[in-house]
């Protein structure tokens, strides 16, 4: 084989692979613009709030909690105060093998509140996962609400999760995820972009169009016949709450969304703490595809359409990598003669706009949810987004890596891994939902306070002398 | 605020008027383009030697581009390995200062070791003005076309009404069209004095990557003032 040879199947290869990353990354692209548009219509199902102050169910309230002496007392705290008949209403606060203050705390809480009842895991297998399949046994509710322990639930937060299972089809709800600490790092600044595009339009649109919404194991929650239908927790996977979404859609369970009932999160301040948080997604979410995938295809219970989003959401990590040889092909191409021949007018059109459409998909979702939100100066930030995104692309790509080396080796694979709290000083009133106030251990005071638009947002303030 | 048929129609409008003016147009826009791109190569003291007209697309027709020298490898060898160099020598302090933008250097660090290759094993690679200038206007003018329906769906639409939506659909094709000039002003006067070095990583982030970029920031800005306008508003329609 001549050089010449080689050169044309070079330029091939790379013309087919980049041919197959158009074709996929369009398909995705047509799916963001088509969710935000529907979104931007409002059209939308009845709201099954309005069902509150109907029979409300017996709820029990799961915080799993590892090494979370800064949050805990929070998170616990908000809960207790929450607006919900407290008669049928337990919270299980979970200390799952901690080292440090947390199970002190749970105990002193526990003294003060009877609705919370501890329960501390000493051995056993770690992890989420397995902390929420002991909780499980113990609880006494027809609804498990989970919440991870630095979030801050408002007063009317567990109604609002619970109304919709009024509704026998419904298995799973999911409230909305808003990180507090936008103000704290660029970082975090930009995640909370991206979690409004992926609450406000993303979660929103696939409930109005009756599609999967995803659940997402924290603000949220499961009917528990629903959950032992479909086999219970999956303590070994990374992402237990994809897990569990598929599972229950496959088996005809509905998973409701409920845009406002929004709790406060704390996103990730670091890119070391954000690349492992992807990472363990990537991993987690992928391996519920090989486990899954077959079964969502296959499923008698859902519409066509059902199949293709929950497959499109399955697949959405290999996106990474399919994008990467894309961009290595298109380097390929820029280096070979052979493929700079004239292109056709309406060729070349479909190519740019590829470009050009597809690589705004996801942008517009957050413009179209800092509109939606009412939200003007978080839009400013949307540009370096794009940063966020190779960024990530590139921690995907690792991820995913190392989970098929794994898979082929026979490597058992990572272990459930914490992301890391920023937030250590805590609230001082602790119930999320008025004007907080954080105390401070000599670094400066972490203050917290709620705009008009109901979101909260963290400032550190130096210390007094 | 919610998506009606006529607003969706005001969108198809705009962009169907954008389209038909810049189709109308594109001999003069192409020669307005040059004269930008001559005028900035002149304010930069780039030296030109002329002008000659390339080939775009048969539907579009040929336009007049400006030429300048292109520098070679074999005239001051010591210039292209200082300054390849110094190139990544930023690209890799600003990847271990700069967490977030990471991975994107690592592609410009790719592209420029491989252009670096190509020009020590084969020195003969090179591009004229002309030619990049032919490759630049072949990207642009289908972005000039694109524009008005990805402003459509962008900017008309996320607005409260449709006016304030073609004043931004507008105002991003001119952006679009004087950004091009510039841009392709830097890339040939950075072919005149480095050659071939840099131009694969230029045309990447200066070419469809910064018109993805600027497309952007027009979103983000007229999502912020479509925004301020519904700021405090927490009706029904939001949730």
């Amino acid at each position: 084989m001549g050089m010449a040879d080689f050169m044309a199947i070079l330029t091939l290869t790379a013309e087919i692979i980049l041919g197959f990353t158009i074709f996929v990354l369009t398909l995705y692209a047509i799916r963001h613009y088509g969710m935000t548009l529907y979104r931007l219509s409002l059209r939308r199902p009845r709201d099954k709030n309005e069902l509150v102050g109907f029979r409300m169910p017996r709820i029990s309230v799961l915080v799993p909690m590892h090494n979370e002496e800064g949050v805990a007392g929070d998170v616990l705290r908000a809960l207790t105060e929450c607006d919900y008949d407290k008669d049928k209403l337990e919270i299980l606060a979970i200390n799952d093998r901690s080292t440090d203050r947390t199970g002190q705390i749970i105990d002193e809480l526990a003294a003060r509140h009877p609705v919370i009842k501890p329960i501390h895991r000493a051995a056993g297998k770690g992890g989420k996962g397995a902390a929420l399949i002991d909780a499980t046994k113990q609880a006494t509710g027809e609804i498990l609400l989970m919440f991870d322990a630095d979030y801050f639930p408002g007063r009317a937060m567990l109604q609002m999760l619970a109304a919709p299972f009024c509704d026998p089809e419904i298995g799973a709800v999911m409230g909305r995820v808003v990180p507090h600490n936008t103000g704290n790092s660029l970082l975090s600044a930009l995640l909370g972009l991206e979690r409004a595009a992926g609450y406000q339009i993303g979660q929103q649109a696939r409930y109005n169009l009756g599609l999967t919404p995803q659940f997402g194991g924290t603000v949220g929650g499961v009917r528990v016949s629903a959950l032992r239908a479909v086999g219970g927790w999956n303590a070994n996977s990374l992402t237990e709450d994809t897990d569990l979404t598929f599972r229950m859609a496959v088996r005809g369970w509905k998973i409701g969304y409920v845009n406002r009932a929004e709790c406060y999160e704390e996103a990730p301040e670091s890119w070391a703490v954000r690349e492992r948080q992807i990472m363990r997604w990537a991993m987690g979410h992928t391996d519920c595809l090989h486990r899954l995938g077959g079964q969502v295809f296959f499923s008698r219970f859902m519409s066509k359409f059902e199949k293709m989003d929950a497959l499109f959401v399955l697949y959405c990590y290999w996106t990474a990598p399919i994008l990467v040889l894309g961009w290595l092909a298109s380097l390929v191409l820029l280096f070979t003669p052979q493929a700079h021949h004239v292109p056709e007018f309406s060729v070349a059109l479909a190519f740019v706009g590829y470009q050009l459409f597809g690589s705004q998909a996801t942008f517009f979702e957050m413009g179209a949810a800092a509109v939606l939100d009412g939200k003007n100066r978080p839009a400013d930030l949307i540009p370096l987004n794009l940063f966020n995104f190779f960024a990530s692309t590139g921690a995907i790509c690792k991820a995913l890596y190392g989970y098929y080396t794994d898979r082929i080796f026979g490597a058992p694979g990572p272990g459930w891994d914490k992301t890391k709290r920023f937030r250590e000083n805590g609230f001082r009133n602790g119930n999320g939902n008025g004007n907080g106030n954080g105390n401070g251990n000599g670094n400066g005071v972490h203050l917290y306070t709620q705009g008009t638009n109901g979101i909260y947002t963290c400032r550190l303030e130096e210390p007094r002398p | 605020m919610p998506l009606t048929g006529p607003r969706v129609g005001a969108a198809i409008l705009t962009a169907l008027v954008l389209t038909a003016a810049i189709y109308w147009f594109r001999a003069d826009l192409l020669n307005q383009h040059n004269r930008i791109a001559a005028a900035v190569l002149h304010l930069a003291a780039v030296p030109t030697t002329g002008s000659t007209h390339v080939d775009t697309f048969e539907q579009v027709g040929s336009a007049e581009v400006v030429l300048t020298s292109v520098f070679s490898p074999g005239e001051q060898p010591v210039r292209p390995i200082a300054l390849f160099g110094l190139a990544l020598l930023i690209l890799f302090v600003v990847r271990k200062t700069v967490a977030l933008a990471s991975s994107f250097l690592m592609f410009l660090l790719v592209i420029l070791t491989v252009t670096a290759g190509i020009i020590l094993f084969w020195p003969s690679s090179q591009i004229s003005s002309d030619e990049f200038s032919q490759i630049w206007l072949r990207g642009e003018v289908l972005v000039w076309f694109l524009l008005p329906w990805l402003s459509a769906s962008l900017l008309v639409l996320l607005q409260r009404a449709a006016w304030p939506g073609f004043l931004w659909a507008v105002a991003l094709q001119a952006y679009a069209f004087v950004w091009s000039a510039i841009r392709l002003a830097f890339c040939l006067g950075v072919l005149h004095f480095s050659g071939l070095l840099f131009m694969p990583t230029l045309w990447f982030t200066l070419g469809l990557l910064a018109d993805v970029l600027y497309i952007i920031v027009f979103l983000s800005l007229s999502a912020r003032v479509s925004g301020l306008r519904a700021w405090g508003w927490r009706t029904s329609w939001q949730f």
